[in-house]
């Protein structure tokens, strides 16, 4: 496969330079000064990735961006600027607006300001002595996510909702985890409950202190019945998830040899009298048939997941057996999440 | 200068990575079409190496390298008990449960078996005599055993 970059840069020495930097990665460069000859080069080249320089002799590469996206194109870029001020990016009004920003990098706004810097870089140790090497602290020269911690704790007392107190920094090393609000080193046990939770006043007894009038927000919404429900033929409930091993998707899991050999393909989790019901044994192959399709999977009775009479259970992670061929395509008309846990199927030899 | 180009280049070979599906990527459903049926796979017996699986990591819990159907775990029983305990490793000639899993989560050491560590296949895995699907070319770093 061709990996090819296409740089849009008329500063020589920082297009050579990454030039350098992404052959050495085997990639394929491809440069040029001028703006006009980009849509020509995509069409050519085909490249996968552009690097845009905003300031060019011949145009403004924000200009060539939305040209190339409004013909369609998605190809990724990545925009390389020397446009590093507040001056340069932000208009006037936003500038009127907060004048001491006036000139400044976005570095000086949002790290050398006084509050995130404040803390000298320091050896970190936890209470048993190991010590934390910290690649941040040397880079930065200064404790910055202590610096953007204590920043980010500011809101609890400056900031609007009551309840959100935090420990110091140092005091989540020590502790295992600590509950919110922390009000004078303690932390909170119970939330909005009288003798527990500082915020609550006496003779309150529960006092959810967020809203206004100091009740719990509870939304109510109506039974919605499931959009399918076994019946005569498709006499079986079928649910899908994930199993233990293949907790992001098989895309990844599968693979890890580990994981890939102690799960290594979807099986249809059943109850035993069910499989016997219908003369399916277990290991063997097994068609799971809804109104919308089927698919092949092992018969599983014994092991972790154990269903109930009547219900199946068939993990979504295997690509060579798409559980959601079978399932709805129904969407919960409030919450708007599909409905993947519940439809009805049949099961039969395969 | 060096490290903000260094940057760069490391967001772009980011983006790359997202931003490209080459012509003969070829799926984990092997050569299927999306609505062929699926392939039989072979039926694949659990693993029994004598002497145990090698780590793969230093911290990696052990796979299991036997069969474990006969084995339940329940509140009050343990199958994988009945050899791997303190008790019964040496009788058994089976490894003993590590020593980390009779730690409370406050490092208070305990006689039995700490409760969190009680579902040993929350961790500990059977393996099926299965080649990798896909080629793999990560080497071990610290096999400590």
């Amino acid at each position: 496969m061709d990996k090819k970059i296409l740089i849009v840069e008329d500063d020589c020495g920082l297009a050579g330079a990454v030039t350098v930097l992404l052959e050495e990665n085997e990639f394929r460069v491809i440069a040029t000064e001028h703006g006009a000859d980009v849509e020509k080069i995509i069409f050519n080249e085909s490249p996968a990735l552009i690097l845009l320089d905003v300031m060019l002799p011949d145009g403004s590469g924000l200009d060539i961006a939305s040209r190339i996206r409004k013909s369609g194109n998605t190809i990724p870029i990545l925009f390389m600027s020397a446009l590093t001020r507040t001056d340069d990016v932000w208009d006037a009004e936003l500038l009127a607006a907060a004048p001491e920003y006036k000139g400044k990098t976005l570095y000086d706004v949002l790290y050398a300001n006084g509050q995130v810097d404040q803390f000298p870089a320091q050896e970190v140790k936890d209470p048993e002595g190991n010590l934390y090497s910290n690649d941040e602290m040397d880079h930065f020269g200064y404790y910055v996510q202590k610096g953007l911690f204590e920043e980010y704790r500011r809101f609890q007392y400056e900031g609007p909702k009551k309840g959100h107190e935090m420990a110091p920094y140092e005091a989540y090393h020590a502790a295992r985890g600590i509950r919110w609000p922390v009000i004078d080193g303690k932390e909170t046990l119970w939330r909005y409950r009288e003798g527990y939770d500082a915020h609550v006043p006496k003779g309150a007894g529960v006092k959810f202190y967020g809203k206004p009038d100091g009740k719990a927000n509870i939304i109510t919404a109506p039974y919605e019945p499931p959009a399918e429900s076994p019946d005569k033929e498709y006499d079986l409930w079928l649910s899908t998830g994930r199993v233990l091993e293949h907790w992001h998707s098989g895309s990844m899991t599968r693979r890890v040899p580990e994981l890939y050999k102690a799960m290594p393909d979807a099986v249809i989790y059943m109850h035993p009298k069910d499989a016997k019901k219908r003369k399916l044994r277990r290991g063997k192959y097994a068609k799971v048939v809804s109104r919308r399709g089927e698919i092949m999977a092992r018969v599983e009775t014994r092991g972790r997941n154990r269903p109930p009479k009547g219900l199946i259970f068939v993990p979504w992670f295997d690509a060579g057996r798409l559980i959601n061929k079978v399932t709805l395509d129904a969407t919960d008309p409030l919450s708007k999440e599909t409905d993947y846990k519940k439809c009805a199927v049949k099961v039969v030899k395969a | 200068m060096k490290k903000s180009i260094q940057l760069i280049a490391g967001v772009a070979l980011s983006c790359f990575v997202v931003g490209v599906a080459g012509a003969d990527v070829s799926s984990l459903r092997g050569g299927n079409a999306l609505d062929a049926g699926a392939e039989k796979t072979k039926k694949a017996k659990i693993e029994k190496v004598s002497g145990g699986i090698a780590r793969t990591w230093a911290e990696q819990p052990p796979m299991i390298p036997h069969d474990v159907d006969k084995y339940r775990i329940s509140i009050k029983n343990n199958g994988c008990l009945k050899c791997h305990s303190a008790a019964t490793y040496v009788k058994e000639k089976s490894p003993k449960v590590g020593d980390s899993h009779f730690l409370t989560r406050e490092d208070k050491a305990l006689e039995k078996v700490s409760s969190r560590r009680w579902f040993c296949s929350q961790c500990h895995a059977t393996q099926k005599g299965l080649d990798p699907l896909v080629a793999n070319t990560f080497e071990t770093v610290n096999r400590s055993d």
